[in-house]
C-alpha cells in the first residue's frame, strides 16, 4: 500500500513542474490531489517550496542551471529516462512510481521542516481541497464522440491524445514534452524496423497501469460471472459482468487522466463480490465496459502497441467495433475495413492504408483491450484480390466524392 | 445511367430509413407516408408505403440516389428492382422489435444476391430505449450466416451516426480508398 499521510495539520507544500506538458500537470496534480490529499499543490514557480524538473524536456539542462541560480536553496527532484547528473538533487527514474515520488517529496518535506525553510506567506494557486477541471474533462464524458471528420486525411483533431514521439523516447508519465512536429508531405509510409534499444519507444506494458488492472479484473469478473471490485490508488471500481458495464465512483476524467500513471501491483486489489452484491445507488456512475475500455487504451496506449506484439504478424478483428459509439480514432474506420476484410501485419497496414503508424498503432491497442484482435495463419489464397475489391477499383472515384459530400457538412 | 447511382436503406417497420435518409439527403426526401393501417398502427403513425427518395449531389454534377424500401413486406416485390444498379445496402434494424435477429436474417436472406456482389452496413436502432440484444449478439448471428460486417449503434435521428455508417459502407467497399483533403 502507499505510504499513508495522515498528519491533517500539515502546510501544504507547494510545487512547481518544470518542463511538463498539461498531461503531466494533469496527472501530477491528480496524484496529490487523490493520494496526498493534498498535502503537496501546484503552483506557480515563484512561490513554490519544491521545483521538480523533467530532464527530458528540451532544454531541460539550461533551465535546470538557471532556476538553480534563481533558487539556490530550493529542493529539486528530477525526472528523466536516463539516468543523468543530479548533484545531490532527489533523482527519480521514469515511469515515476507513485511511492518513489511520495518518499521522495516527504524527505524534502522532514529537511525542510527541520531547517524552518518553508516559505511562510506567498499565495498557492490551488485552493486547498478542490481540483480544478483537467483539461481532458471535456473530452471524456462523451460517450458520442464520434466526428466524421476523423477519418479524414487534414484536421488532426487527436494528435495530442496519439502522437507519442518515434525518435526520442516515450516518457510514460511525462509525455511528448519534447515532441517534434511530425513531418508533413511525407510521400510513403514504412514502419521501420526499429533499433532494439528504440523498441520501447512505440510499446508500453498495459499491465503496469489502470488499463491493464481492469482487463484482469473484467477477465475475472467473466470467469466467475460475479461482479468484481478493483481497488488501487483510485476510488472504487466495480465490474459487472453480466450487463457489461463498470461502475466508478471517481469522475471519468479523472480516471482517464491516471492512465499514464504506472502503478504497482501491490497497490492493487481486485475481489470477486458475493453474488448479487451491487455498486451503492448513490453516487458513482455506471457506464458500458467497452466503452470505458477502449478510451482507457487509447490514452494509455497514446500511439504505442502492447509489448510483445508482432509488427509482421497477420491479423485480423473478430467483428467491427461499435464505432458510431467508441472514442473516434483516426483512420479507424479504414483500419476496420481493413481488418475484417483479410489479415493484414501492422505493418502492410501502414503500407496499404499509407497512414502514419502511431493511428494503427492506437487502434490495435484499443481493439486488444476489447478482444478483438486475432493473429491468424495465413491461408494462401489471401493473396488473390478479391473480387469485390476489383469490382469496386472502378467505383473509387465515386466512393471518394460520396466521402467528400458526407463529410462537406450543410 | 453511369453518372447514376444508388445507395439502399432497408429495414423493417420503423427502423429509421426515412428518418436516416432525410438525415443525409440534400433535397427533403420524397415519402410516400400513409396513415398506418391494420399491422402497423399500433407501432406508428405513418409507414411507407411505396419507398423513400433522397439525393446527394456530387461533385462533378454526379448523383447518389438514396432509395428506401417500404417496411412492410408485403412491398418487397419492388425491392429487386430498387437494388439494381446499388452500390451498397444500409439495414437498419429497430432494437426494440420482438425479434430482430429475425428480422436481421430476413432482411440478409431478401438481399443476399445484392449483398455479395456489392457491401452491406448494419445500423441498429432505437438502443437507446432498448439495450438488448447487445451488438455481440448481433456479430454472433452474423458470423452463423457468414457475414462480417459493419454493425453499429445508430440513432437515425443523428447525421453523424449515419454518416458514420454509410462510410463504413464504403470503405468497406475499398479500404484503401483515400480521403481527398
Ligand atoms: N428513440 C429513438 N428514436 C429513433 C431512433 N432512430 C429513429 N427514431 C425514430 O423512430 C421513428 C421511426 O422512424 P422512420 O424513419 O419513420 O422509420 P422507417 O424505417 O421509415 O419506417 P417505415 O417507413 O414504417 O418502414 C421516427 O420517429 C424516428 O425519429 C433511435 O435511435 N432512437
Ligand atoms: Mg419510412
Amino acid at each position: 500500500m502507499m505510504p499513508s499521510i495522515d498528519n491533517h495539520y500539515r502546510k501544504p507544500l507547494r510545487i512547481s513542474l518544470i518542463g511538463m506538458d498539461q498531461r503531466a500537470r494533469d496527472a501530477l496534480q491528480l496524484f496529490f490531489h487523490n493520494l496526498c490529499h493534498d498535502d503537496y499543490l501546484l503552483a506557480d514557480d515563484s512561490a513554490a517550496d519544491i521545483s521538480i524538473f523533467d530532464m527530458d524536456a528540451l532544454h531541460a539542462q539550461k533551465s535546470r542551471a538557471e532556476h538553480s541560480q534563481k533558487h539556490p536553496q530550493r529542493p529539486a527532484i528530477l525526472v528523466s529516462l536516463l539516468e543523468c547528473e543530479h548533484d545531490g538533487a532527489a533523482f527519480l527514474k521514469k515511469p515515476i512510481q507513485p511511492q518513489e515520488l511520495l518518499s521522495a517529496l516527504e524527505k524534502i518535506r522532514r529537511e525542510l521542516t527541520a531547517g524552518e525553510r518553508i516559505a511562510a506567506t506567498a499565495p498557492v494557486d490551488e485552493p486547498k481541497g478542490k481540483l480544478p477541471r483537467p483539461p481532458v474533462l471535456d473530452m471524456a464524458v462523451s460517450t458520442t464522440g464520434y466526428d466524421a471528420n476523423e477519418d479524414a486525411a487534414a484536421p488532426e483533431k487527436q494528435e495530442e491524445e496519439l502522437a507519442p514521439n518515434y525518435s526520442g523516447e516515450i516518457i510514460p508519465l511525462f509525455p511528448d514534452t519534447h515532441r517534434k512536429e511530425e513531418q508533413s508531405g511525407q510521400p510513403e509510409v514504412v514502419v521501420p524496423e526499429p533499433p532494439q534499444k528504440e523498441k520501447a519507444a512505440f510499446l508500453y506494458n498495459p499491465e503496469s497501469y489502470l488499463q491493464g488492472y481492469i482487463q484482469k479484473a473484467c477477465q475475472l469478473a467473466r470467469q466467475q460471472n460475479r461482479n468484481v471490485s478493483l481497488l488501487g490508488p483510485w476510488r472504487p471500481i466495480i465490474i459487472l459482468p453480466e450487463t457489461r458495464e463498470i461502475w466508478v465512483e471517481q469522475s471519468h476524467a479523472h480516471l482517464y487522466a491516471l492512465s499514464v500513471m504506472a502503478i504497482q501491483p501491490e497497490d492493487v486489489t481486485i475481489t470477486p463480490l458475493e453474488s448479487g452484491e451491487m455498486p451503492p445507488e448513490e453516487g458513482g456512475s455506471i457506464l458500458p465496459i467497452e466503452l470505458f475500455l477502449w478510451k482507457l487504451a487509447v490514452r494509455t496506449a497514446r500511439g504505442r502497441i502492447p509489448v510483445g506484439t508482432d509488427l509482421r504478424a497477420p491479423i485480423h478483428l473478430t467483428h467491427w467495433p461499435n464505432l458510431s459509439r467508441l472514442m473516434p480514432i483516426h483512420h479507424g474506420l479504414r483500419i476496420a475495413a481493413l481488418w475484417t476484410s483479410q489479415p493484414v501485419s501492422l505493418m502492410e497496414t501502414a503500407t496499404i492504408l499509407n497512414i502514419p503508424p502511431k493511428y494503427i498503432f492506437s487502434f490495435y491497442s484499443a481493439a486488444n483491450a476489447l478482444g478483438l484482435i486475432v493473429h491468424e495463419k495465413r491461408s494462401n489464397d489471401d493473396d488473390r484480390p478479391s473480387r469485390q475489391a476489383n469490382q469496386q477499383q472502378e467505383h473509387i472515384g465515386l466512393f471518394r466524392k460520396i466521402l467528400a459530400r458526407l463529410r462537406k457538412r450543410t | 445511367m453511369d453518372n447514376n447511382y444508388k445507395l439502399i436503406f432497408t429495414g423493417p417497420v420503423g427502423a429509421g430509413k426515412t428518418t436516416a435518409i432525410q438525415a443525409i439527403s440534400d433535397t427533403p426526401p420524397v415519402t410516400t407516408d400513409a396513415i398506418a393501417t391494420d399491422m402497423t398502427q399500433n407501432i406508428k403513425e405513418t409507414t411507407t408505403v411505396a419507398m423513400d427518395y433522397g439525393s446527394m449531389q456530387l461533385e462533378g454534377g454526379e448523383c447518389l440516389h438514396l432509395y428506401g424500401t417500404p417496411g412492410q413486406e408485403r412491398f418487397n416485390f419492388m425491392w429487386e428492382i430498387l437494388t439494381k444498379g446499388g452500390i451498397g445496402l444500409i439495414l437498419l434494424l429497430d432494437n426494440t422489435r420482438a425479434d430482430p435477429f429475425q428480422d436481421m436474417h430476413f432482411f440478409l436472406n431478401s438481399f443476399r444476391s445484392f449483398i455479395d456482389s456489392t457491401h452491406l452496413a448494419i445500423g441498429v436502432t432505437q438502443t437507446d430505449r432498448c439495450a438488448t440484444p447487445r451488438l455481440d449478439q448481433y456479430h454472433e448471428q452474423l458470423s452463423s450466416a457468414g457475414l462480417k460486417v459493419p454493425l453499429f449503434e445508430v440513432d437515425a435521428r443523428q447525421r453523424r451516426d449515419v454518416v458514420v455508417l454509410v462510410e463504413a459502407l464504403l470503405f468497406s467497399l475499398a479500404p484503401d480508398l483515400k480521403v481527398s483533403a
